[in-house]
């Protein structure tokens, strides 16, 4: 998630969810029909909240990567492997959707298209991406562990990014750190939706192991890095001020008659949170 | 999660009957304190969340790995390994930070907040985590239950940093009650003192830890453990209560910080 070009429009930033991962990130391969109705049609300045001067570091915070063939590694490496199998499959090319699109990841949970979301909501989480850009890439630059894809060289869901990756470290995930957080603070403001919007969270992340661009341990620690994150921002009066408006909002856009996501989309969504591949592949909770 | 002895007998320090120990109270800090102590588990706090409002981990958390899956080889391993550290003063940590549901038990984070967290000094803040606890506790049980996933100790009767009391061995490992509280108290608290958001987050993934070096659950409960309590945490932002105690252990710690002299109120209102 680093080096994030600032986008010029809107409504690309969010289709973009702007985590982008990739050093040169790609264009938005949204159409536009996914940006949000309320976007304004002019670029509003969007700041972090908290900043590189005020973004915790989580260096200190998160654990090391494992170490190369301890058993944390061979973990990774086995999974990397074994999950190479999914390619071409139903829940490969939620991987590939997941790459790009963030927030609309959480229509289905929130039963709320992300044309009918509230703009503060949007414009929250959009400066969220920035603070969450700042912590994932600190953390990447000085870990410095590689993308489990560079060793094997085996496929891997979105290819035309296989060079910008490249450029990139692997762990924690920036995508996970910037997700995990997404599914919080959209948790707190939907908390009826609370456990399906985590679940959807939780998926979003593996994800990036199914495409191969990410091993377990750096999505698992990109959801801790996430929650730091979070509670770095809950520490920010003038974020919790936002926070609380974004969370009126969008209850009053759930409570008002609005169109329902795509049933499909929802079904294949719905099953890959049943099954987390490298876990529980046939679906046995 | 239940009491352990060693915490019993700590608390039992504590203990509002006792008669000595409120004199030591008494004398030590004037004023009689609200009673907030309690005993054991029976009479621990109550939570905020109602039952309807907990998130259900069942269906967000991903289920343990299987024993015969490359995670749960993983596992296996870092349980056997830990075995290294037995008597060491890491395994001594472990051993005092199984202590999770007594009125002292966030002292554990005393030292990463720069501010003492004990129930008469702190007792907002003390309440607040003891009820976070509770929190935690009761939504963990759909999963744990469900799950029933064996204690890492009771294949091999392997050492613990503890007694395998029967709540320990009778319980599902999976996710780690200990590890979710601990992670949750770390945000919260970093959330009421960003300045110390480093040292206190760190403490909350090694008091997380801890629960593996002491061989009761596996690297993967706590793993799950961690990402329970921030789930929990999200819920706890929706709720009004919770909210109004955050807003008064803000000042309250505020104040705990402050040099003596400067009070709460003195500090809210701006005062010298």
């Amino acid at each position: 998630m680093s080096r994030m070009v600032w986008l010029c429009a809107f409504g690309a930033l969010l289709a973009a969810g702007a985590a982008q991962a990739q050093t040169a990130p790609p264009a938005p391969t949204t159409s536009p029909a996914t940006s949000p109705a309320s976007a304004p049609t002019s670029m509003p300045k969007l700041d972090p909240y908290l900043g590189k001067d005020r973004i915790p570091n989580s260096i200190l915070i998160l654990p090391p990567p494992p170490v190369k063939g301890s058993l944390g590694d061979q973990l990774d490496n086995e999974t990397y492997a074994k999950t190479r199998a999914l390619a071409g499959g139903e829940r490969w090319a939620l991987a590939t959707r997941d790459a790009t699109q963030y927030v609309q990841a959480f229509e289905c949970p929130l039963g709320l298209k992300v044309t009918d979301w509230p703009k503060p909501v949007g414009l929250l989480l959009a400066r969220m991406a920035r603070d969450a850009s700042s912590i994932t890439n600190l953390a990447k630059d000085h870990f410095d562990h590689p993308r489990p894809f560079i060793a094997p060289n085996g496929p891997i869901c979105t290819e035309n990014d296989r060079d910008g990756l490249m450029k990139s470290y692997s762990y924690p995930s920036g995508h996970t750190t910037y997700s995990w957080a997404m599914g919080l603070l959209l948790a707190e403001m939907a908390p009826e939706r609370a456990t399906e919007i985590l679940a959807r969270a939780r998926a979003f992340g593996e994800s990036r192991v199914v495409c191969g661009v990410h091993t377990v341990s750096d999505v698992e620690e990109g959801r801790t890095n996430g929650s730091v994150l979070v509670a770095a921002l809950h520490g920010d009066a003038a974020f919790r001020e936002d926070l609380l408006k974004a969370g009126k909002e969008l209850r009053a856009a759930l409570a008002a008659p609005h169109a329902s996501p795509d049933a499909g989309q929802c079904r294949i969504e719905a099953d890959a949170e049943a099954h987390t591949p490298w876990i529980n592949p046939t679906g046995t909770k | 999660m239940k009491l352990p002895s060693c915490a019993a007998a700590l608390a039992a320090l504590v203990l509002i009957p006792c008669a000595a120990a409120e004199a030591h109270r008494a004398h030590h800090h004037g004023t009689r304190t609200a009673p907030l102590l309690w005993a054991d588990y029976t009479h621990h706090p109550a939570g905020y969340l109602s039952a309807a409002d907990r998130p259900d981990a069942l269906t967000f958390l991903p289920p343990p790995p299987a024993t015969d899956s490359p995670s749960g080889a993983a596992d296996r391993a870092t349980y056997t390994a830990m075995k290294a550290l037995k008597g060491t003063p890491r395994w001594v940590e472990a051993t005092a930070d199984a202590e999770v549901d007594t009125p002292g038990a966030p002292r554990a984070f005393t030292c990463a907040a720069g501010v003492e967290l004990d129930p008469k000094r702190t007792p907002v803040t003390s309440l607040l985590l003891a009820r976070v606890m509770a929190d935690v506790a009761k939504a963990e049980d759909h999963a744990k239950d469900t799950y029933a996933r064996k204690r890492p100790f009771l294949a091999d009767d392997g050492d613990t940093c503890v007694e395998k009391a029967d709540w320990l061995v009778k319980q599902g490992s999976y996710p780690s009650g200990h590890a979710a509280t601990g992670w949750a108290w770390a945000l919260i608290l970093s959330e009421l003192e960003p300045g110390r958001t480093e040292a206190l987050l760190k403490r909350g993934v090694s008091f997380g830890q801890s629960r593996v070096v002491c061989r009761v659950h596996f690297a993967s409960d706590v793993e799950a453990g961690r990402l329970f309590g921030s789930a929990v945490l999200a819920r706890l932002h929706a709720n009004r209560a919770f909210l109004a105690d955050m807003k008064r252990a803000r000042t309250e710690l505020a104040a705990a910080r402050a040099p003596a002299g400067c009070t709460a109120e003195k500090l809210a209102a701006g005062e010298r």
